[in-house]
């Protein structure tokens, strides 16, 4: 008897194992994971073949002599996987080859706008980037996934799979046409209480927003400088925040012998922030600047030092393994600093440890709120990052502008526990994907793992802590942070509280992938 | 920003024709003259060409007049006229406008407004413009400045089931109005992709008449070869690609339908695209080593698009597998350049038809069909000095502009195919190439021309020469010293401002000639010059209001020949004629 194999199944190890006889027609469908119509002229892949669908969505493979098989669907317009982030192979063995095979496609997002200026006449010619939130082991970030530019009606379109975006316009220091500046703009527009707000768009789903940049005519603001380098300005980097928030990097020109500094901006009241240097010694300038309706200068930049915060590491008295086994830098925990807030078309949101010299590492980092992100190193795990008697992992690090003398402390510790279980997919045992999300704040917010196809899984380097563990069929990442994003799952999320040297055992309901529509 | 000028005088130095003193003066009268600052002035008004109204808020950039110059054959503008930089001047909401300029002389002004194409004072086929003459008795000038909207094409592009094709290569092509050079061409001018949807625009056109050309692969066939980890084994029901297509549906470039657009028009082009099965082109390349050790080289496999002087996609080899063999799948059928890049490699490109059906086989390590070309020089070094070879850049007739570019020291329209040939005689070079008509054009000495070409075992006639297998030798004959010519042309007693000046060879009707002919258009006072100029017979039109007249039309421009006015050009001369323009 045919049954139907779920798209995904890692078929059980049957007893038909790799000794199968292999089917004589490999066959199944192609379906539209939104509106669960078949989906035709979709590209099915089967091992080395490969086959378009038919209009009812099906596809077959005849004269077939393979007793496993790798599947991929590719069709423009759709994505073969909820999550990004998964694999596009599925792996079908034993019996189940025989079997249907029903391939989910899932369809694009598109994320279109008009960019228009506040007087209303449509913007051509404006770049365009849509930014992702994006969840995995290193937490929550923001990576570009769309760039495009607008049509001569302002107009935009970008394909993008479903999912939490924000939508920025590229500034534009002379727009070709007119001859004036164009200020960034951003959806959600970033306001001082919902900086984190995304634009959530669902597969298939499609969302306009209307982006309206501030124009203006370009004047030329003349800035000095009371320490420039012997070097030059090689590397120095200016941006100017407006008072919407919106940050822009400015094309500066450095002019005359005296190390004067020439930008433009338009109308205005802006932050300006100079950074010279590289990776170990960077100095950084900030200016407050009011724009009138012409030139001006007198701007100074005073630089100050970006102090290093060098990071020590220290081990937990309860730990028992040999000294000589601890790493022996920070550059071996995979730690970094990351700044939710930071514009990414301006700088990146992640700031990775610098060599102070010799065995020292830390992080040069400007003014602003991070937070702290650390795997651990072989057996050991980062049990708590301080500054002085503030705990990093809870509170977050706070920069402010000219400190000095911080030192931030990772304790580790070898004492970990362990987590085992089975999980099954409708009553059967799956090759599933496994997340333990930390309850309280922790430098390894999540942890995620495979099933293997018995559906068992086990983890034995555990920080000890409780957790929130749930399995899904498929890879599915999801805002860790948030307690929120697993309640519309709350019959399949179990706890576990994870003790040093012990063993916590959990069994799982996985939540199966059709139920996951993005 | 006065190369020409420049470039000019360093070429009358070296020469020392004795015609530099002329040529300053000649030239002095339009030349940008340092004087007394805020004297000269460009004042104006701004209209939209099509409803008349004043255009506001537009942005005028001014820069010296760079006048074109021939290097070869070739047109092209010398310096860059300057391009959006806080030199230029806003205009009112009323359009008006009031540039300052530093000195006397000619002066190339610029419109640019949102939602217009970005144009020239009176400019035509996107080359010519009026250039704006201020002298000390002239010193400020008001002008009516017509800009016109921008012109759209946009469309959708579909495939065979329908389904829309994504990121299809969508470009813009001009037809050329006159072509000043016996090869017909095909500027490219903009390009665009298609969305999910399959639609694209193109916009920012100015008025004329274009052809569109779609270039994209079947998504399908694309992704089973990307799975196949590049094993060209894709199941023949997959394997298909799509031939080049022009609008409306053609790869025929001359079927293709000419589009003509006025200023602000939109017009719609969609596309039905049809695979066609995949063609197969297996290339055995010899692999040369270095110190035993096998050095990794790259075939390039070029399509060729008749009329596409630079094809836009370019199929980059795979590594060779076993015994230097080379797989190219997903070629839609036609003509190729394959040529090969690394270490060593000085052979010169094969240009290659490739049909449906089997596999074809390119063996590199034995060329069975080129033709072995040498050639040599006479008449260099006559002028003294300078004793460089000049890069002779063979442009195929058929292909649509590529070539083979010989020496020169630089890469040109057939930079590709560079190859610095094997030196026997200091003034000789020698390189394989495909049989086919070429038309030779010098390249990197603009102060020499060629004469004509004497050849063995080959066919010449004027600048063109047709090789066949074997082996030929060319002997091109060269000599030094352009001409130029300067003018002032009247029409019924007052200056003819932004006319069509037609220097037109009396050998014009020889599609083979060696002389050219060459177009300027007036300044705002009448005057005109022609720099560069291949010495030789010419007759000069000059044509008020004529940039509509078809002078391709032999007996269109018989009727105003029998008007013109005959002169000799003798080399290095310059020589100064005024002419009566005469109506369209």
């Amino acid at each position: 008897m045919a049954g139907t194999v779920a798209l995904s199944a890692v078929g059980q190890t049957t007893s038909a194992g790799a000794n199968a006889t292999p089917p004589a027609e490999v066959r199944g469908e192609v379906i539209n994971a939104v509106t669960g119509s078949p989906v035709a002229r979709a590209l099915v892949r089967f091992n080395s073949r490969a086959a378009l669908t038919d209009h009812d969505g099906h596809f077959a493979f005849p004269q077939n002599t393979d007793t496993t098989g790798n599947f991929m669907v590719v069709k423009p317009g759709f994505t073969a996987s909820s999550d990004p982030l998964d694999s596009q192979n599925i792996f079908v063995q034993g019996d189940q080859l025989g079997g249907t095979i029903r391939l989910l496609l899932y369809p694009e997002a598109v994320l279109t706008g008009t960019v228009t200026s506040r007087d209303g006449l449509p913007l051509q010619g404006i770049q365009v980037i849509a930014t992702r939130s994006v969840y995995d082991e290193a937490g929550s970030r923001q990576v570009p996934s769309g760039f495009t530019g607008t049509d001569t009606h302002g107009n935009f379109r970008m394909p993008v799979p479903a999912g939490s975006y924000r939508l920025s316009t590229v500034s534009a220091a002379r727009d070709r046409y007119s001859g004036l500046s164009v200020l960034p703009a951003t959806v959600p527009e970033k306001t001082s209480s919902n900086a984190s707000e995304n634009i959530r768009i669902h597969s298939g789903e499609e969302l306009h927003f209307d982006l309206r940049p501030v124009t203006g005519v370009p004047h030329t603001v003349t800035a000095s400088s009371d320490a420039l380098p012997q070097r030059g300005m090689g590397f120095m980097r200016i941006t100017a925040t407006t008072t919407g928030g919106e940050t822009m990097q400015l094309n500066a020109l450095s002019s005359g012998s005296r190390g004067e500094i020439k930008m433009e901006l338009p109308q205005g009241r802006y932050t300006l922030v100079a950074r010279n240097g590289g990776p170990g010694a960077v100095s950084q300038a900030e200016a407050a600047v009011t724009v009138p309706d012409h030139d001006i200068s007198g701007v100074v930049f005073r630089f100050a030092q970006v102090p290093a915060i060098p990071v020590e590491i220290q081990v937990d008295e309860d730990s028992i393994a040999d000294a000589a086994q601890v790493p022996s830098s920070a550059s071996q925990l995979s730690l970094t600093l990351q700044n939710d807030q930071q514009d990414l078309l301006v700088n990146d949101s992640t700031i990775r440890l610098t060599s102070l010299g010799g065995q020292t590492y830390g992080f040069v980092a400007s003014p602003g709120s991070y937070r702290v992100l650390a795997r651990g190193s072989g057996n050991w795990y980062v049990k708590s990052v301080a500054a002085g008697t503030s705990d990093l992992l809870q509170d977050g690090l706070t920069v402010a502008a000219g400190s000095s003398g911080m030192t931030i402390r990772v304790t580790l510790s070898d004492q970990m526990g362990s987590v085992q279980g089975g999980v099954k997919l409708n009553g059967t045992p799956c090759a599933c994907w496994v997340y333990l999300v930390a309850t309280r704040p922790s430098a390894q917010p999540v942890i995620s793992m495979r099933s293997n196809a018995d559906g068992g899984y086990s983890n034995s380097r555990v920080p000890p802590g409780s957790y929130r563990v749930v399995a899904f069929e498929r890879r599915h990442s999801f805002n860790y942070a948030d307690p929120a994003s697993l309640s519309a799952f709350a019959a399949h999320v179990g706890s576990v509280t994870v003790t040093a040297a012990e063993k916590a055992s959990l069994d799982l309901d996985a939540i199966p992938a059709a139920e996951l529509i993005p | 920003m006065k190369t020409s000028s420049l470039l000019c005088r360093m070429v009358a130095v070296v020469f020392g024709f004795g015609v530099m003193a002329a040529a300053g003066q000649g030239r002095g009268s339009v030349r940008p003259q340092a004087a007394a600052a805020g004297k000269y002035l460009i004042t104006g008004t701004v209209i939209n060409s099509v409803d008349q109204s004043p255009v506001p808020y537009c942005r005028m950039t001014v820069a010296p007049f760079a006048r074109r110059g021939f290097a070869g054959n070739r047109q092209f503008v010398r310096g860059n006229p300057m391009q959006g930089n806080s030199d230029d001047v806003a205009c009112d909401e009323h359009g008006h406008f009031s540039v300052p300029v530093p000195s006397a002389g000619a002066w190339r002004l610029s419109a640019s407004a949102r939602g217009f194409v970005t144009q020239a004072y009176e400019e035509h086929e996107s080359t010519f413009s009026t250039a704006i003459v201020l002298s000390p008795a002239k010193p400020t000038i008001d002008l009516r400045f017509e800009i016109g909207p921008q012109a759209v094409i946009a469309g959708v592009v579909l495939d065979e089931a329908g389904e829309p094709v994504r990121n299809a290569q969508v470009s813009l092509h001009t037809v050329a109005a006159g072509a000043e050079s016996g090869v017909a061409r095909s500027g490219l001018r903009s390009t665009a992709q298609t969305d999910d949807r399959g639609r694209y625009e193109l916009a920012n056109i100015a008025p004329g008449r274009y052809r569109v050309l779609v270039q994209a692969q079947p998504w399908y066939a694309t992704q089973a070869r990307a799975q196949s980890n590049g094993a060209v084994s894709v199941d023949p029901p997959l394997d298909f690609s799509y031939a080049a297509t022009w609008f409306p549906g053609t790869d025929d470039m001359n079927q293709a339908e000419p589009i003509v657009l006025q200023a602000g028009e939109t017009r719609q082009a969609d596309f039905n695209l049809t695979p066609v099965p995949s063609a197969h082109l297996r290339i055995a390349v010899p692999i040369p080593t270095n110190g035993g050790r096998p050095v990794t080289v790259f075939p390039i496999v070029q399509p060729l698009i008749p009329g596409i002087t630079n094809p836009i996609s370019m199929q980059v080899a795979r590594p060779g597998d076993v015994q230097g063999q080379m797989e190219f799948s997903g070629l839609a059928p036609g003509r190729y350049r394959i040529s090969m890049a690394g270490p060593g490699q000085d052979r010169g490109p094969t240009i290659l038809e490739v049909k449906q059906g089997a596999v074809q086989v390119l063996d590199l390590n034995s060329r069975t069909n080129g033709v072995k070309v040498t050639i040599q020089f006479d008449g260099l070094g006559k002028g003294g000095g300078d004793s460089r070879l000049p890069g002779v850049n063979f442009v195929d007739t058929a292909g649509g502009g590529e070539g083979w570019l010989f020496g020169g020291g630089f890469g040109g329209p057939g930079g590709s195919g560079f190859r610095r040939g094997s030196v026997g005689r200091e003034d000789e070079r020698t390189m394989e190439m495909s049989p086919g008509r070429y038309e030779v054009v010098l390249q990197g000495r603009p102060d020499l021309y060629l004469t004509g070409i004497t050849a063995k075992g080959a066919e010449a006639a004027g600048r063109y020469v047709t090789l066949a297998a074997g082996s030929a030798t060319l002997t091109l004959h060269v000599a030094n010293g352009r001409a130029s010519l300067a003018g002032v042309a009247m029409f019924r007693g007052k200056p003819a401002e932004g006319a069509m000046v037609l220097l037109a060879p009396t050998t014009i009707e020889d599609p083979n000639s060696i002389l050219i002919p060459r177009r300027e258009q007036t300044n705002t006072d009448g005057g005109f010059e022609l720099d560069d100029v291949l010495p030789g017979q010419y007759i000069l039109v000059v044509i008020d209001h004529g940039w509509h007249v078809n002078w391709n039309d032999a007996s269109t421009l018989r009727g105003y020949l029998t008007q013109g006015v005959p002169l000799e050009l003798m080399a290095g001369e310059n020589v100064k004629q005024n002419v009566d323009a005469q109506a369209p």
